[in-house]
C-alpha cells in the first residue's frame, strides 16, 4: 500500500495556527515559498518548493486534510481566477471558492 | 446612512431571528424606518423546532403582526407572496435594504439579478448548510456595482440546481426541508445584521463573510468588482 506521504508535495511545511499565528513567519529559505490557502472560514499558510504548480500544491494530502477542500471549486490566485495549471514563483494567496450555504 | 426602508425576504429559521432584533435596533436607532416582510410559506407545527412564531398562519403576515405589536414606532408591512420574476420590481425598489433569508438559489439569483437593475440598494443574503454557512453584501450606488453581486464566484447561484418554491406544489415545497442546525441559522441571522450595522455605520470592510460552527472559524472577504 502507498505512503499518503509520498504523494505530498516536497518540503510542505505547516507554518502556524490557523488565524492565530503562534511563530513569525520564516523568512523563505532556499527556494521555499510561503503559500497561503483558503477556503470558506478556513485559512493556513504552507512552505513549499518554488515552481511548483497550484494543482501540485492542492493535490497534497496533507493541505487538502487541513484545509478540506472537496477539489472541484473555483481557484483564486492572488485574488483572480487561476488555471491549476499556473507555476508558483513567489509567496502566493490561493484561494478555493466555497459554495454559499443553500439553507436558512 | 438614512434608512428608508428595509425588506426582509424569506421568514424561516434566519429570518425569524433577524426580524425582531433588526426592529429593535430600528425603534431606538431610525423609527421612521419602514419594514416589509416578504413570505409566500406558512409556518407548520414541524417548524417550531428553528422559526420563532407564535401562531400557524402565513409567515410574514404572522411575524409583521408579532413585531408590530412589540415595536409599535415603526411601520410594519406582510407581503404574503413568494417574490417571483412578476414582482420582485413591485416590492424591491431603489434605495431598498433587503435582508435575504431565504432557502434557495433561485430566489438569491432572482433578487441579485433585480438588484442589479437598480441604482441604489443593499442587499444582505445569507445562507447556510448543517453547521456553516456565509453572508454576502451586495452593494449598488449610483447605479454601479460597489462590491460585487452574489453570483459572482458563485456557480451555484449564477446557475441555480434549485427552484424557486413559487414554482413547487404543496408536496415538492414539503420536501425541501433538510435537517438544519437553529445555531447555524441563529449566526447567519447575527451575520446578516453585523454586515447591516457595518454598511450602515462603518462602511464595507468586507462583501462576503463565511463561518464555520465546528471549528469556530469565521472569515471575511472583500472582492473586487
Amino acid at each position: 500500500m502507498r505512503d499518503p506521504a509520498q504523494d505530498r508535495v516536497d518540503n510542505v511545511v505547516l507554518l502556524h495556527g490557523q488565524d492565530q499565528p503562534m511563530t513569525p513567519t520564516p523568512e523563505p529559505v532556499n527556494n521555499l515559498i510561503t503559500v497561503t490557502v483558503s477556503f470558506g472560514p478556513t485559512t493556513q499558510e504552507f512552505q513549499v518548493m518554488k515552481g511548483h504548480t497550484i494543482a501540485q500544491v492542492l493535490a497534497d494530502p496533507y493541505i487538502k486534510e487541513i484545509i478540506g477542500f472537496g477539489g472541484r471549486e473555483t481557484v483564486m490566485l492572488n485574488g483572480r481566477q487561476a488555471a491549476a495549471t499556473v507555476v508558483l514563483t513567489g509567496d502566493e494567496q490561493i484561494e478555493l471558492i466555497k459554495e454559499a450555504g443553500q439553507k436558512a | 446612512m438614512k434608512i428608508d426602508r428595509v425588506v426582509i425576504v424569506g421568514l424561516g429559521g434566519v429570518g425569524t431571528r433577524l426580524a425582531p432584533v433588526l426592529c429593535q435596533y430600528l425603534t431606538y436607532k431610525s423609527p421612521t424606518t419602514q419594514v416589509v416582510l416578504i413570505d409566500g410559506d406558512n409556518f407548520e407545527p414541524r417548524n417550531a423546532e428553528r422559526q420563532v412564531f407564535a401562531q400557524i398562519g402565513n409567515k410574514a403576515e404572522v411575524t409583521a403582526a408579532q413585531a408590530q405589536a412589540e415595536f409599535t414606532q415603526l411601520t410594519i408591512e406582510a407581503k404574503p407572496r413568494f417574490l417571483t420574476q412578476d414582482n420582485v420590481f413591485v416590492f424591491i425598489k431603489e434605495g431598498d435594504i433587503v435582508f435575504c433569508g431565504v432557502d434557495n438559489h433561485a430566489s438569491r439569483k432572482l433578487l441579485s439579478d433585480h438588484c442589479g437593475t437598480l441604482s441604489d440598494v443593499t442587499l444582505i443574503s445569507g445562507g447556510n448548510d448543517f453547521d456553516d454557512g456565509n453572508v454576502q453584501v451586495y452593494i449598488r450606488r449610483s447605479g454601479k456595482n460597489f462590491t460585487v453581486p452574489l453570483t459572482h464566484l458563485h456557480p451555484e447561484i449564477e446557475f441555480p440546481k434549485d427552484k424557486n418554491p413559487a414554482e413547487l406544489d404543496c408536496m415538492q415545497l414539503a420536501a425541501t426541508g433538510t435537517p438544519q442546525l437553529i445555531f447555524a441559522n441563529l449566526k447567519v441571522a447575527t451575520e446578516m445584521l453585523c454586515a447591516f450595522w457595518a454598511v450602515t455605520e462603518k462602511g464595507v470592510t468586507y462583501n462576503e463573510v463565511y463561518f464555520d460552527l465546528k471549528t469556530g472559524a469565521q472569515r471575511p472577504v472583500l472582492r473586487n468588482t
